[in-house]
């Protein structure tokens, strides 16, 4: 009688339904490009592949508009918003009912304070720089803020409040773990940190409560791959579900011949790669070297060595960006303007240059296009590859005598800030040289509120850099995005704005 | 009476007939005809390098790039559009400048180390053998890879960087073979007539060194020429755009799948001329070693 009691517990309990299952798909995606650093506090991530992460985890009051290549922004936590007539007051109203991950509650006016008053003034912030010009923010009410500034700032809203500084965290999060918080996010975006596994790969779970809807994967995990090649690969045998790749036409060609794979294009050109110059190479000081530096470089062969992934460029700034348009002087590819230069500075018969850049493909094959130029005016380069982090270190500290690096920035006030104002020094910012011819035009601009007048100053910024030339223009990027089952699709940002939200998973 | 007229010279010197049995013996050695004859192009491709090379190394040109083996490029191009065999032409003579220097730099060191280790007695020996040991502990790979990371990378660096690794293995051979002959009669007899310790390790223990060296070349600037190789593969060794076999296959690995020539082609030139030099190597040893050919 037990044996058949016991008999029917178990047949009862193998018949029963199962607990149901979340039939979302977990997905793999490529952190896009660095190593990454493992830190996911907004106002301290500096690596490139972790600042890929945070549009998952948090939102901003205002943010870019997904699939826009220019830089247009639209409402997130703010629905709307309010500029006083003198440009200085800016008042956001919040969405009501938006939840921090994990039960930390609902985000309120008193977290969107803290997480820009926490970045104020404190240097061990990334973007206290940016917030100079604000004077106070403050909590009107539950759902009213108010940033309040010391002088107009037209780059407030794209450059400030939509960018990496805006991301918005829990106050509480932030007092209950302290530095843990860098490892242990809490955010209110599509997914929520779920944890951080062996090589640092980070792994978020999808956050049912969010304002924009259920996102359609469950899990997403991101992970470094530092060969294209064998991130292509890792797509096409089933690793990974979304990559991005760069700088190598043939992990592109295998992506795109294969069967199931979808691609998109996406150029990023707020990306400059250019050639930077330390205050202690004494040629790089005469302008003259700089152009003639500048005429040695055949840009075509970026073109040529990178086809449809590297668009070369004699310009600072993008045309199709503000600051832009006008006519600037540029130095085109001429060996004979180059060595007549060189001869004018008194550097007839050259002079050694050590030519720093890091060893990922992309920067290599770059470095090789100018040191063929540079070596065929007569100069005596000697290349310098490093890893990426000991190249970081030695541009960080200006132990270089010239170096290939990128800056990205679509808002010109945070571009030509962070590249050429005179206090952007490394390391919080990229002005190698020490240029500080610009710094008071670089204001001007920033206050300008008339879009008009805005874009002449800016246009007139950038005549006058292309005239000193502090930094040599190669090109700028291109990635392509490329996916696979289970994902039919999603929106392709510019680079680092990698809008998982946007996902869209294949019905079966 | 001077120490030399009990240790003639006749010891160490190989008389004409023995010359001509070695040379006999090593002529009908298979390995070492084969092993020969790859050195041998491989030594005029050092020295007519540039005149028989097809393009400039250096001169890029991205249009025509990763172009398969055809009639204008015999090893295709790379990536940059490079002419592979100008490149690996021009590659050996780095990679195996690279290997010899460094092999030279860390045989004097090790010869020095171990002559001073196993002739000496007292605290110094023992502090040099101990020396010996410490480096011996760590694998070779791994000092040339700790130098690279403290000195930065360069032809120099990467020369000392090996001989580095390659100089306690030396050492420990020699002071094997110093600690054989020191107790041999014709040494005692040197040291009893009153030769100075520098004498008699110049003039009777180091001539009889030769053959355990020449061995030792031949497996150590192959393996000097694989470090090479590894260390530029990682981007630590001679920088680009100079050829070396290294560098030429670790730049041609992104392409590894849709254009495998470059990988190919310098890989082949790397394994052959390793191979080739272990060949030798061994041929050498079963001529010269007298245990070996008693056996």
């Amino acid at each position: 009688m037990v044996a058949l009691a016991l008999l029917c517990t178990l047949l009862a309990a193998l018949s029963a339904p199962a607990a149901p299952t979340d039939p979302r798909p977990d997905l793999r995606v490529r952190l896009q490009f660095q190593r990454p650093g493992g830190i996911y506090d907004p106002a301290r991530a500096l690596s490139g592949s972790d600042q890929f992460v945070l549009p998952s985890l948090y939102n901003r009051l205002v943010r870019p508009k997904p699939d826009s290549p220019s830089g247009d922004v639209e409402p997130d936590l703010a629905e709307r918003w309010t500029v006083s007539s003198d440009g200085l007051t800016y008042t956001f109203y919040l969405r009501r009912g938006v939840r921090f991950h994990r039960g930390f509650g609902e985000l309120t006016a008193d977290d969107v304070a803290f997480t820009f008053q926490r970045q104020m003034g404190n240097r061990a912030m990334r973007s206290s720089a940016e917030l100079q010009d604000v004077a106070a923010v403050e909590a009107l009410d539950h759902y009213t803020v108010r940033i309040r500034l010391v002088a107009p700032n037209a780059s407030l809203i794209p450059g400030v409040v939509a960018g990496v500084t805006g991301y918005i965290v829990s106050r509480r999060a932030v007092d209950q773990l302290g530095e843990e918080f860098a490892r242990n996010p809490v955010g209110t975006g599509p997914y929520a940190f779920e944890r951080l596994t062996a090589g640092r790969e980070i792994s978020v779970l999808a956050h049912d409560g969010y304002f924009r809807g259920r996102p359609e994967a469950q899990r997403i995990v991101f992970a470094h791959i530092s060969e294209e090649v064998i991130a292509a690969a890792a797509l096409l045998k089933g690793e990974f579900q979304v990559i991005w790749t760069r700088g190598n036409p043939e992990a592109v060609r295998m992506l795109r011949e294969a069967h199931g794979v979808g691609t998109e294009r996406v150029a990023a050109y707020d990306s400059l790669r250019h050639v930077a110059f330390s205050p202690r190479f004494a040629p790089a000081q005469d302008v003259r070297v700089r152009r003639a530096l500048s005429h040695a470089i055949n840009r075509q062969q970026i073109a040529a060595a990178m086809p449809g992934l590297e668009m070369p460029t004699d310009a600072i700034r993008s045309l199709h960006l503000v600051g832009g348009g006008g006519s600037v002087p540029r130095y085109a590819y001429s060996q004979q303007r180059a060595r007549a230069l060189l001869a004018e500075a008194g550097y007839l018969r050259g002079f050694r240059v050590r030519l720093l850049h890091q060893t990922r493909d992309l920067e290599i094959v770059l470095a090789q296009i100018v040191d063929a130029g540079w070596r065929a005016v007569g100069l005596d380069v000697v290349l310098e590859p490093m890893e990426a982090t000991a190249t970081l270190d030695r541009k960080m500290s200006r132990d270089f005598e010239a170096t290939v690096d990128t800056v990205v920035g679509i808002d010109p006030s945070y571009f030509f800030t962070r590249l050429f104002h005179s206090a952007a020094a490394p390391p919080a910012a990229f002005n190698y040289l020490g240029y500080a011819a610009a710094d008071e035009l670089i204001a001007t601009a920033r206050r300008e509120t008339d879009p008009t007048r805005r874009r002449a100053l800016y246009e007139r910024l950038h005549r006058q850099l292309m005239t000193d030339l502090p930094v040599i223009p190669l090109s700028n990027q291109v990635a392509v995005a490329a996916w696979r089952d289970p994902v039919a699709g999603m929106v392709n940002g510019r680079s680092n704005q990698f809008w998982s939200e946007t996902i869209r998973i294949r019905r079966p | 009476m001077r120490a030399g007229i009990l240790a003639p010279r006749t010891l160490v010197r190989v008389p004409a007939a023995h010359g001509r049995i070695w040379a006999r013996q090593l002529l009908t050695h298979r390995s070492f005809v084969f092993a020969g004859t790859i050195l041998a192009v491989l030594a005029v491709v050092v020295v007519t390098g540039p005149a028989i090379a097809p393009a400039d190394p250096l001169e890029i040109a991205p249009a025509s790039r990763l172009l398969p083996p055809g009639r204008d490029h015999l090893m295709g191009t790379d990536h940059l559009g490079r002419d592979i065999l100008s490149r690996v032409l021009y590659g050996a003579r780095y990679s195996l400048a690279v290997g010899a220097s460094a092999f030279l730099l860390g045989a004097s060191l090790g010869w020095l180390v171990g002559v001073l280790s196993g002739y000496t007695r007292g605290p110094v020996g023992i502090a040099l053998t101990g020396l010996i040991d410490i480096f011996l502990a760590f694998p070779m790979e791994l000092i040339a890879l700790a130098s690279v990371g403290i000195t930065g990378t360069g032809l120099p660096n990467l020369v000392m960087a090996i001989a580095l690794s390659v100089w306690p293995r030396i050492a420990r051979v020699v002071r094997g073979e110093v600690l054989r002959l020191r107790s041999l009669d014709y040494v005692e007899a040197a040291q009893v007539l009153g030769a100075t310790g520098g004498r008699v390790i110049w003039r009777h223990v180091t001539p009889n060194l030769f053959a355990p060296l020449v061995v030792a070349l031949t497996f150590y600037v192959g393996w000097a020429i694989l470090v090479e190789a590894a260390l530029s593969f990682l981007g630590l060794g001679v920088p680009p755009p100079t050829p070396t076999w290294g560098n030429i296959a670790s730049s041609a690995r992104q392409h590894m799948v849709t254009s495998p020539w470059a990988m190919l082609f310098s890989g082949a030139a790397v394994g052959l001329t390793v191979l080739s030099l272990n060949l030798a190597g061994d041929a050498l040893r079963d001529v010269l070693d007298p245990r070996l050919r008693l056996g």
